[in-house]
């Protein structure tokens, strides 16, 4: 996605689509008529959705004994779109302590790590956390966290005015977090944060 | 492998050690040339052409030299600026091949390089990010090392322009070359004449293609040209480029090699 950022240094958003183990491309994508996003040499892709990367606190779990996530049919539009978008991603459901789960691998092409997506009670933005390797670089003999990190480690992939329950689902979030460690693995070369996020449609 | 300015400075002072040591009698002639490459500069789309024959492309044309060094050659040993230009220059090649770009051809103490054909944007952006590499590259690890060797640091600027070149093959059988000749190229010369050093500067043309960039600044007297009464003119655009420097490592990475003709968007 380095071409992508470059290109967006220059004022110039592409759209950004994310394979299913989790790779971001921009190029060698067809959009069928019916919406399906297909690569040419890796297969389906999903739109990566408008979102900037932030930091800060972030919003926190809210455990409730009787949660949306009670009723099938809801949880069932999120597994679906993980089955299409993520199909390597393993579910764990919901319960009084917390909420949806899904884990699986994201692999940059230059690195591959375990994120875990977790769906909120109160139907906000997810929280989204590497499960490892830790996130940051040693820098003149000192560890430096990553940017764009919630100050409970969890990733900050979008602001939270930006989720829409309505229009996104698990597989949104996933996708995020896809660009955010590939926004990531360039910070580990460069030391610079190469993008805010994206601010064009894919699809 | 990454691709830095210490791996541009490896690549100059590597080159010009060894021409120093043959230039110095230190190594034979015949040794240096086992290192020869039979190929040509230029770009593989129009090496089959004909003479005569031509063929026109879009695409970036960039103009990258060491500013000053007529001086230089006024005042040092001849061997030892033509060691150091063809070093230089070396390295301004690798970082063109690296970029996605083709050079197309050496200008004295300057390359004349092509970004494209494919996106123009992609192949501008590669272009620039090309021109800021190695700018850096000489400011930053070529001359500090240098001038721990007892010899004079060197400057470099960059000129750059967008639009249609014409590969025509010129001379006859035997004795030809392939020229690229167009307007692009022309100004991106110019642009290249009017860039102080350690400065990039770009036609209208490529900064045309980035309406919502905030790194070009128009700068003025425009160029003006007069046919038949009716005068037109076409600006110069300064290029900032330090900000572009972080993207080249990973730019070079995701390149692996290819060319920004490959690269297509959305």
């Amino acid at each position: 996605m380095s071409i992508a950022s470059l290109l967006s240094h220059h004022g110039v958003e592409v759209p950004r689509y994310v394979t299913v183990d989790g790779r971001i491309v921009f190029d060698g994508v067809h959009v069928s008529d019916a919406g399906v996003a297909v690569h040419d040499r890796l297969g389906p892709v999903t739109p990566v959705q408008k979102h900037t990367f932030h930091g800060g606190a972030d919003a926190g779990q809210i455990n409730t004994p009787n949660a949306w996530w009670d009723d099938s049919a809801q949880v069932r539009l999120h597994r679906d779109a993980m089955d299409r978008s993520f199909p390597g991603f393993e579910y764990n459901e919901g319960n009084a302590s917390h909420g949806p789960r899904w884990t699986g691998q994201i692999d940059t092409g230059r690195g591959r790590f375990t994120l875990q997506v977790e769906l909120r009670a109160d139907q906000g933005l997810p929280a989204l956390r590497v499960i490892g390797p830790k996130l940051g670089a040693f820098s003149s003999g000192r560890w430096v966290p990553s940017p764009h990190l919630y100050l409970s480690g969890n990733l900050c992939v979008a602001d939270r005015s930006e989720w829409n329950p309505v229009v996104h689902d698990a597989a949104t979030a996933v996708a995020w977090g896809a660009h955010w460690l590939a926004a990531y693995t360039e910070w580990r070369m460069s030391r610079r944060w190469p993008i805010d996020g994206v601010q064009v449609d894919a699809a | 492998m990454q691709y830095t300015a210490r791996s541009f400075g490896d690549t100059v002072l590597e080159h010009f050690g060894e021409r120093r040591r043959l230039s110095k009698g230190q190594v034979f002639a015949h040794e240096a040339m086992e290192t020869r490459s039979g190929t040509a500069l230029g770009h593989p789309d129009f090496e089959d052409l004909a003479i005569g024959q031509k063929r026109t492309t879009s695409m970036t044309a960039m103009f990258i030299d060491l500013r000053d060094f007529t001086g230089r050659t006024f005042w040092d040993p001849q061997d030892e600026v033509a060691d150091l230009a063809d070093a230089v220059l070396a390295g301004f090649v690798e970082t063109v091949l690296r970029h996605g770009g083709y050079p197309l051809g050496l200008r004295g103490d300057g390359l004349f390089a092509g970004f494209g054909p494919g996106d123009p944007r992609v192949g501008a952006s590669c272009a620039l990010a090309a021109s800021a590499f190695a700018l850096n590259a000489v400011k930053e690890n070529v001359n500090p090392r240098l001038e721990q060797m007892g010899v004079a640091r060197v400057q470099a600027r960059a000129g750059l322009d967008f639009g249609q070149i014409t590969f025509v093959r010129t001379g006859s059988v035997g004795h030809s070359e392939i020229n690229p000749v167009g307007f692009a190229a022309n100004f991106a010369s110019k642009c290249e004449k009017k860039a102080l050093s350690w400065e990039i500067v770009t036609g209208e043309n490529l900064a045309g293609l980035f309406p919502d960039a905030t790194q070009f600044t128009k700068l003025d007297p425009p160029k003006t040209y007069t046919r038949d009464h009716v005068t037109k003119s076409y600006h110069f655009y300064d290029y900032r480029w330090t900000g572009t420097l972080a993207h080249s490592e990973s730019l070079v990475h995701e390149l692996a090699g290819n060319s920004v003709s490959s690269v297509t968007v959305g």
